[in-house]
């Protein structure tokens, strides 16, 4: 459970039982708050992904859906505390697998769901493999040593989103991503304007009126400004090199979240809270700098 | 780091198919965006979420959808849609839009509503422009 030596290589994370019983609550809580009351969509006028496959349209029935979204709540709660996960997490992940899909079927593909959903197919896997074989035991409530396997998984899937987001930047603007950072102010214009247009709440603040063209007159400040972001989700990948590693690096896309939050008005809740379960892991520090102060262990 | 590099190109690969994505939010920036927003006949814009339960970036991704459908059909691409082919997109998003209001519960509005689109441009000097046209009502 120590941080040990840093290196430059993938390394599984011994995580204590405690710690993975405290990533999985706040996980199932995340999947749980992001499963809809209700959904309206009756149709799947442009499908995608699993939309492909399945007609996902029975999820508006509103019994149906009182009925799956029930046991969703039952399942994410045994998977919080390790029982069964192949079964409870496999059903939640599923369901709100399918949701994601219907809404990304109706013509607009939107970004707040897709990496729970990956992490949280990533785990199943994970579960997958380390119970093949194993006893029932094991199956019904997975060891420390499985659940830190799996955990890494999780991480695993949240550095190659961000990674691909970076590669993604690079091919899309054919490497001239910094370059076009100042027509970043339209952006700003636009993303305030859809809030406004949203809820009509007044966007009045400085970072709506006046920041946008103060950017678009101040092209290399923006650009100074917004491509560390680009830096950091390409190096995302040396999260899975330990745990100072990863706090350091989720710690940093925190920030970018926070800022772009700040400057855009655009939240990423789901990735920032996959961030601070997975890559931060704010407990583990408080313990670790609890157990310190009591046992004055020299700094490692 | 080889399962980060084969995992990533596969993202790439695949693309946007849920729940896959190789998150291209702010992939690349050009000087000439839109954005758009439903309103009243009079033209006083209504707050998108809380009367039809969609946000207005899910009603452009959704209008741009549809629309690139119908253009694809002649082998042309967006920017070279006609102002009829957008408004024939545009009346059947503020059918969808009225459909997908009613069957969240939420009251929609008895007479004609407006889908309007707003293009922003910023020209060399770093000035922003900004011009409001109606695509369609229904």
């Amino acid at each position: 459970m120590r941080c040990g030596p840093f290196s430059f290589q993938e390394k599984v994370v011994d995580h204590a039982g405690w710690e993975t019983l405290v990533m999985r609550i706040v996980f199932a809580w995340l999947m749980w708050s992001m499963l809809p009351v209700s959904v309206a969509y009756s149709s799947q006028p442009v499908p995608n992904g699993l939309g492909y496959l399945v007609d996902l349209t029975f999820l508006s029935d509103a019994d149906s859906y009182m009925t799956l979204r029930m046991g969703f709540g039952v399942a994410v709660v045994l998977f919080a505390v390790g029982v069964l996960p192949l079964i409870t997490l496999g059903f939640s992940s599923a369901l709100l697998i399918m949701v994601g899909a219907l809404e990304n079927s109706q013509g607009a593909i939107g970004h707040h769901l897709q990496l729970t959903c990956l992490v949280a197919g990533a785990m199943w896997i994970g579960y997958w493999k380390r119970g093949s074989g194993a006893l029932m035991r094991h199956w019904l409530f997975p060891s420390a040593t499985a659940q830190s396997g799996v955990m890494h998984l999780a991480k695993l899937m949240i550095a190659v989103s961000y990674v691909t987001s970076a590669c993604v930047k690079l091919i899309a603007s054919s490497g001239g991503w910094i370059a076009q950072l100042p027509d970043i102010s339209l952006q700003l214009i636009k993303t305030h304007a859809n809030v406004y247009y949203d809820t009509l709440w007044p966007q009045t603040g400085w970072m709506a009126t006046d920041l946008p063209y103060w950017l678009a007159e101040h092209p290399w400040i923006t650009r100074i400004f917004f491509s560390p972001g680009l830096f950091l989700e390409l190096l995302a990948f040396a999260a899975l090199w330990g745990r100072r590693p990863a706090a350091l690096i989720g710690a940093g896309l925190l920030i970018m979240h926070y800022l772009i939050g700040i400057v855009m008005g655009l939240r990423f809740s789901a990735h920032e809270w996959l961030l601070l379960i997975f890559l931060i892991n704010i407990p583990y520090w408080i313990w670790r700098g609890c157990y310190k102060m009591w046992t004055r262990e020299p700094s490692v | 780091m080889w399962r980060v590099t084969m995992l990533t190109v596969a993202f790439l690969l695949i693309g946007e198919q849920f729940p896959f994505s190789y998150f291209p939010m702010y992939s690349s920036f050009d000087p000439r965006t839109e954005y758009y927003f439903v309103a009243d006949e009079s033209g006083n814009p209504l707050a998108c979420v809380e009367v039809f339960g969609t946000s207005t970036a899910n009603v452009k991704k959704m209008y741009r959808t549809r629309l690139r459908e119908l253009i694809s059909k002649r082998g042309a691409k967006e920017a070279d849609a006609t102002l009829i082919e957008r408004e024939v997109i545009g009346r059947e998003m503020l059918v969808y839009l009225r459909g997908l209001g009613e069957r969240s519960g939420r009251e929609m509005p008895d007479d004609t509503i407006l889908l309007k689109r707003v293009v922003v441009e910023r020209i060399d000097s770093g000035e922003i422009k900004r011009s409001e046209s109606t695509v369609a009502e229904g």
